[in-house]
């Protein structure tokens, strides 16, 4: 296995001697026609990330704390076990500290971190919001039921033809009462990119939604020339569990 | 920091046409909210279009990377006798497939039957949100 190991995208100096791994089994039980009902288990298992060497410097340590932080959820990538592909987990990584006097100061054993991996909840998707045609004002030209409650966390966007004229296509995006946009999202006809621009996501109120509550894209204005078309808004968000 | 996989839609809207991707191009752009890797992509057309033995043939490009990468190692195509209109053959480059969070991703189409139309490209990514 080639020796890579990342803590939020950003490679390790000092590497970790060995990843392992801990997966739950599935269960398996017998059925009355011969058969089997294998039954997976909810855990998501765990990590065991080892490292050091007998007697090394206690370098590692820092560097993992560095990386830690204070914060305990974090995402770890290597090399998969064929060494064709980079996993990426999220983790809990426990803190980590070195003794002062065993084998001797400032050396560690080698030490072996078990980090659970972690179901991330609320859970992060993507929603387009695409109008194939010639492009006018209005407010709910796009609409999407919101399957659970969530916030957003970012909007972008892309066009197909930006229209002629002066002036921009200019969007919001609102659940019916409120915007989301302090600053609504253009495509000003002499963008050098066709993507959206200069959109601003609310802070306060937080841009968040209900389950069962309609998001929709509104059209505030257009290019002199009436003629932008083929709108496509991509808005990040993450869902709860209801 | 979490990783989490998402599935960005690419639209090629109305008649395809052969050319890179790029502004003012009318093949689909992507600016990459955060920092990830391209893990996949899947695609379907409308229109297959004619002329045997021909097909539409995809490329992904990060076109922000300096000089740019082509993410594909394989290119897709939309074979013009295929039974299912969805895209063949493709193989992501994984030495070609991350992105920073800005990066922008173009769509090139490198070959067409006659008269390809209307495609939409689902590519999976794999982004480190923050």
């Amino acid at each position: 296995m080639a020796l890579t190991f990342l803590v939020d995208n950003v490679a390790m100096t000092l590497l970790p001697s060995g990843v392992v791994e801990l997966l739950p089994d599935p269960e398996v039980y017998q059925t009355s026609a011969g058969g089997q009902l294998v039954v997976h288990n909810d855990s998501p298992g765990m990590v065991e990330v080892r490292f050091g060497m007998e007697a090394s410097r206690r370098d590692w340590v820092a560097e993992l704390q560095t990386k830690r932080g204070r914060a305990l959820q974090h995402v770890i990538s290597y090399r998969n076990a064929a060494d064709d592909a980079l996993i990426h987990r999220n983790v809990y990584i426990p803190e980590v500290r070195f003794g002062r006097s065993i084998p001797s100061p400032n050396f560690v054993d080698p030490t072996t971190f078990t980090m659970p991996i972690v179901t991330i909840w609320p859970q992060p998707l993507v929603l387009e919001m695409w109008y194939d045609t010639t492009l006018t004002t209005g407010d709910g030209k796009v609409k999407v039921t919101m399957p659970a409650g969530g916030r957003i966390l970012k909007i972008e966007g892309w066009i197909h033809t930006l229209g002629t004229g002066s002036g921009q296509t200019r969007i919001q995006v609102s659940n019916g009462a409120t915007d989301y946009l302090t600053t609504r999202g253009d495509f000003v006809v002499a963008s050098a990119s066709n993507l959206m621009e200069s959109q601003a996501l609310a802070v306060s109120p937080a841009p968040t939604f209900q389950r069962g509550e309609e998001l929709e894209l509104d059209v505030d204005d257009i290019p002199s020339g009436a003629n932008s078309a083929g709108l496509q808004v991509l808005i990040y968000a993450a869902l709860f569990k209801v | 920091m979490i990783h989490q996989q998402f599935v960005i839609p690419l639209e090629l809207k109305g008649t395809i046409t052969t050319g890179d991707g790029g502004a003012g191009t009318g093949k689909p752009r992507w600016k990459a909210p955060y920092a990830g890797n391209v893990e996949g992509l899947e695609g379907w057309i409308k229109t297959l279009g004619s002329g045997a033995g021909t097909s539409t043939d995809i490329q992904l490009r990060n076109s922000t990377a300096n000089p740019d990468r082509d993410i594909l190692s394989t290119k897709g195509t939309f074979e013009v006798d295929s039974a299912t209109n969805l895209l063949e053959g493709q193989v992501v480059d994984a030495a070609n497939a991350s992105f920073a969070a800005g990066d922008v991703i173009e769509v090139d189409v490198d070959a067409i039957s006659t008269g390809p139309a209307d495609a939409t490209l689902y590519m999976a990514v794999g982004m480190f949100v923050d």
